[in-house]
């Protein structure tokens, strides 16, 4: 069954929520395309995260961004545009590493990011978000 | 010969309580976590399936039973068997009895973060 777009949001939310920066609303946009793309291209749902979000009010704005990604994402595919290139995973990296994606070719980089989530995989500054496609 | 079945005793015990589904009573000596892992007493045995995901870390695995989701660790740097990592792609699945220890004792945010032991491959699905 098709992602709805509310789903996708949700995906975008819970993967991007700690990040922040310039070229958040383009990452998060690609994104959304890669999503699409993938769902498109293999019939069912990308394996990612949770389709369900829980948002706390403080945020709301952050929700808010990645559903509007999600809508800008479809305004350009409605004209064809696809700044992805037919990008169908996506991924972050602690650097800016352009290399292959388990065979995939790198389509789009955005970043560095700040992250207010940070992990041993992500830390706090110079995350990259990418994305995809063979 | 007594003293032989006294030798043979514990090693029986050891071996029947390393393929219980739970947790371990002793160290791994072959595996691939030690030296990696906080303690290799939490390591465990489930049934689970291996993917690649969208996001970071990307190779998680869906506890069948419990259907949690754990991610393998570090990020593009996965500790794991070759065999089963040579084997996952980007298109397939792989349905496996692994043994997994947590990197750190610690709860940590996000998914939780381990290390795959050992692992025994039952199905490779293309496209699933």
């Amino acid at each position: 069954m098709a992602l709805t777009d509310k789903e996708i949001a949700n995906i975008i939310f819970n993967e991007t929520r700690s990040l922040s920066g310039e070229g958040i609303d383009e990452a998060r946009k690609n994104i959304a395309h890669s999503i699409i793309n993938a769902q498109e291209s293999i019939g069912r749902r990308p394996k990612t995260g949770p389709t369900i979000a829980h948002v706390p009010d403080q945020e709301s704005d952050t929700y808010s961004a990645c559903a509007e990604a999600v809508t800008a994402a479809r305004e350009e595919r409605a004209k064809r545009l696809d700044p992805t290139g037919g990008a169908t995973n996506f991924n972050f990296r602690k650097n800016n590493w352009r290399g292959d994606f388990y065979g995939l070719k790198l389509q789009t980089q955005v970043g560095p990011l700040d992250n207010s989530y940070p992990t041993t995989d992500l830390p706090a500054s110079n995350i990259y978000a990418n994305t995809y496609g063979k | 010969m007594v003293n032989k079945v006294w030798l043979l005793v514990p090693g029986l015990l050891i071996a029947s309580a390393s393929m219980a589904d739970g947790y371990e009573a002793f160290n791994s000596e072959k595996g691939i976590c030690k030296g990696k892992v906080e303690s290799l007493q939490e390591c465990r045995w489930i049934e689970g399936t291996v993917s690649i995901y969208n996001g970071t870390p990307s190779i998680r695995i869906r506890q069948h039973k419990s259907k949690k989701v754990y991610a393998v660790g570090p990020a593009e740097q996965e500790w794991m068997p070759d065999e089963l990592k040579s084997k996952l792609t980007i298109d397939n699945e792989i349905q496996a009895h692994l043994k997994i220890c947590p990197i750190s004792k610690e709860k940590q945010k996000g998914l939780p973060v381990v290390c795959i032991d050992e692992s025994k491959i039952h199905r490779v699905i293309e496209n699933p």
